[in-house]
């Protein structure tokens, strides 16, 4: 009944219409259309992004088609998922285009400062963030880490994690309280380790730190570059000595799994969410921290500055902030998020997973990775290529 | 130029000549030369640049003359692709030969259309095939050791062996077209004269194909060879920890070390290299680049 109303309506305006046409309504519609053909792909850009978009830039496995789904439903916003593998390769695709071309990004707060000297991102309205919603420690940490640039916040934490070691229960069982990052370099495992590059050079550091080889404190080698350099210097040198144990390098999630799943590593430096879904796959992997402290950072949603959606990413960072996205969220990437509540959602796996990750002190040992300005990147780049060239 | 305004119009020539105009300049001239201008100037921040220190430097090129593991990785990337381009043309020779001048037409057809079938996949989804057929755990390692062959797995992706083994698969039709072209053009008489007069397989390859086929082979040597040294996906799969290419660095100065001025400068020299050995090349085979246009 209802339908016949809207159709004589519709025909009636199409009959307006139709009289309406002249010669120079159509002249100048032409002229539109020349004028959007030239100008299209802007013109474009900018009727879609009224229209509930929404474009993320984040790393790979950290989002799954439910998670949009979820929020498709609960805001009508579609939003689309890219995935990159380090956010280096993000912090540069960003660079290139002065910050455009996707909404939302998701960088490890001690990098925030680097992404913000290369003006990538703009400030975030904290007015616009529904706080509650967020662990009260990941907001203020966040802070002091790297998150909040003169005065402004740049970034909305959504998860922690950390890097430590993965191993095979079956070969080579590790305990903790002795675990530590040297047990890569046990002879026994000699051609059956993986790790990053430039973590991997910070996990010898903390191991040769211990064990008092280092001239400086480890920490400390984010503070100045001449302190850096003696300390790598002492850490490159361990590494390549110990070079020949390595069976993988892996530089992303993807590189990190195989080298377990198909590539014959049984002990390496890993994140977390690497050996989570290992294990959720029923591989015998399983994740400790080492007895010098997991390597542990924050990671958050920011705006970039050229985002053509800014509400649909601020509505996305809401969205995160219940208990039902967030335990998604964990469930999907295995790592932790800051969403408040949602351990009450989360599988028991992932609880277990959790317990045996951090046994007695080591949450109170987790290492937060310093705020890492421009030059230590570029420093530590240098190390990371002499490493893996020699 | 005239021939050409005459056979096809005027409108219709200058769209001829303007299409490759603007490919070139816009798709190789000026990303060179905005490459070019990376190179000599320093890395610096967004808000430092057309400030005091946004100066012409030769400190990127210095870098790499300073660094010797770069170097040596520079001068391994050079050879190392030198060696696939040997392989290929070995394992591509016979191939070529056969499509040419061993098999009736109707199934060079088919045969090439074999050739071309493992193509229509995406390079990096063939690569990280290979990838999985040479891992530790994989179906080659599990092959061997079921027919008895091995007791444990062997670490294929070890050393350069990867690399070679996915360029070789990689860059086969690059090789190939150009040596069957060349060696289709050889009358078959010749062939099977010297064969009446007595001379020996090798020698008919040696005195009449290979000659015949000399730029062919020169063409594709130069195809394989830029595309291997230039190659970033398979050293990045296929690599082991003590085989790093050139490319890699290039792409670490890039999206790690977020120094695009320095990772410019180690692209313009791979370039110039890669060019001056090609140059070189082409004099040691007595081959001029004319001979290769046709």
């Amino acid at each position: 009944m209802t339908k016949k109303p809207v159709e004589t309506t519709s025909s009636a305006a199409t009959l307006s219409a139709a009289r309406s046409f002249t010669r120079r309504t159509l002249l100048k519609s032409a002229a539109l259309a020349g004028a959007a053909t030239v100008g299209g792909p802007y013109l474009l850009r900018r009727a879609w992004a009224q229209s509930g978009e929404l474009k993320i830039f984040a790393w790979s496995g950290y989002i799954s088609d439910e998670m949009l789904a979820d929020f498709k439903s609960k805001t009508g916003i579609t939003a689309t998922y890219t995935p990159y593998g380090d956010q280096g390769e993000a912090l540069n695709q960003l660079r290139a285009t002065g910050g455009a071309g996707f909404d939302l990004i998701q960088p490890t707060v001690d990098r925030v400062p680097e992404f913000v000297a290369q003006e990538v991102l703009q400030p975030l309205d904290e007015n616009k963030i529904n706080w509650d919603g967020c662990i009260e420690s990941a907001v203020t940490g966040s802070e002091t880490r790297g998150g909040v640039v003169d005065g402004r916040r740049y970034v909305a934490p959504s998860d922690w994690g950390t890097e430590a070691l993965a191993f095979d229960s079956t070969v080579a069982p590790l305990e903790y309280g002795k675990a530590s990052y040297g047990d890569l370099w046990n002879p026994d495992y000699a051609g059956q380790v993986t790790l990053r590059g430039h973590s991997g050079l910070v996990g010898i550091g903390l191991w040769l730190e211990a064990e008092g080889r280092l001239p400086h404190p480890m920490i400390d080698s984010f503070k100045s570059e001449e302190i850096m350099r003696a300390n790598y210097d002492v850490i490159l040198q361990t590494a390549i000595e110990n070079k020949d144990k390595i069976g993988q390098f892996w530089a992303n999630e993807n590189e990190a799994q195989a080298a377990f799943r198909t590539n014959g590593c049984v002990i390496g430096q890993t994140w977390d969410g690497t050996a989570a879904t290992l294990r959720k796959e029923g591989l015998p992997i399983r994740y400790l921290a080492p007895k010098e402290g997991a390597l542990t950072w924050l990671e958050g949603f920011s705006i970039t500055k050229g985002a053509e959606n800014v509400e649909a990413a601020y509505a996305w960072i809401n969205w995160y902030y219940t208990p039902e996205a967030g335990a998604m969220y964990t469930r999907h990437s295995g790592y932790n998020t800051t969403a408040k509540g949602a351990e009450e959602f989360l599988p028991e796996d992932a609880k277990t997973f959790f317990a045996e990750a951090y046994p007695g002190d080591a949450l109170d040992k987790l290492w937060w990775w310093p705020v890492q300005e421009s030059w230590f990147v570029s420093a530590r780049n240098e190390y990371q290529d002499r490493f893996l060239s020699a | 130029m005239t021939a050409l305004i005459r056979r096809f119009g005027l409108g219709l020539s200058a769209l001829i000549i303007a299409l490759p105009v603007f490919w070139i300049v816009m798709m190789i001239v000026l990303p060179e030369l905005v490459m070019i201008d990376f190179a000599f100037r320093p890395n610096l921040l967004p808000a430092e640049i057309g400030g005091p220190k946004d100066v012409y430097t030769l400190g990127n090129f210095q870098t790499l003359v300073e660094n010797t593991i770069h170097r040596a990785i520079f001068l391994k990337t050079i050879w190392a692709s030198a060696f696939v381009t040997l392989v290929t043309l070995v394992v591509c020779y016979p191939i070529a030969y056969h499509l040419a001048q061993g098999t009736k037409p109707e199934r060079t057809g088919f045969l090439i259309l074999l050739l071309i079938i493992p193509f229509w996949i995406n390079e990096i989804l063939r690569t990280f095939a290979w990838f999985i057929i040479l891992a530790y755990n994989g179906p080659l390692n599990a092959l061997l050791s079921g027919l008895g062959l091995i007791d444990r797995p062997i670490r294929f992706l070890n050393g350069n062996f990867g690399v070679i083994i996915g360029m070789v698969y990689a860059y086969i039709l690059f090789m190939v077209f150009p040596l069957y072209n060349s060696m289709e053009s050889l009358d078959r008489n010749q062939i099977e004269a010297a064969r009446d007069l007595g001379a020996s397989a090798w020698r008919i390859h040696r005195r009449i194909v290979i000659p015949h086929a000399k730029p062919g082979i020169a063409t594709g040597c130069i195809f394989t060879f830029m595309l291997a040294a230039g190659s970033y996906a398979v050293p990045a799969l296929l690599g082991s920890p003590q085989s790093r290419w050139f490319t890699e660095i290039i792409y670490n100065w890039f999206f790690e070390g977020g120094n695009w001025n320095q990772g410019a400068a180690y692209a313009i020299v791979l370039l110039a290299l890669c060019l001056g050995f090609i140059l070189l090349m082409l004099r040691v085979f007595r081959v001029n680049l004319g001979d290769i246009a046709k």
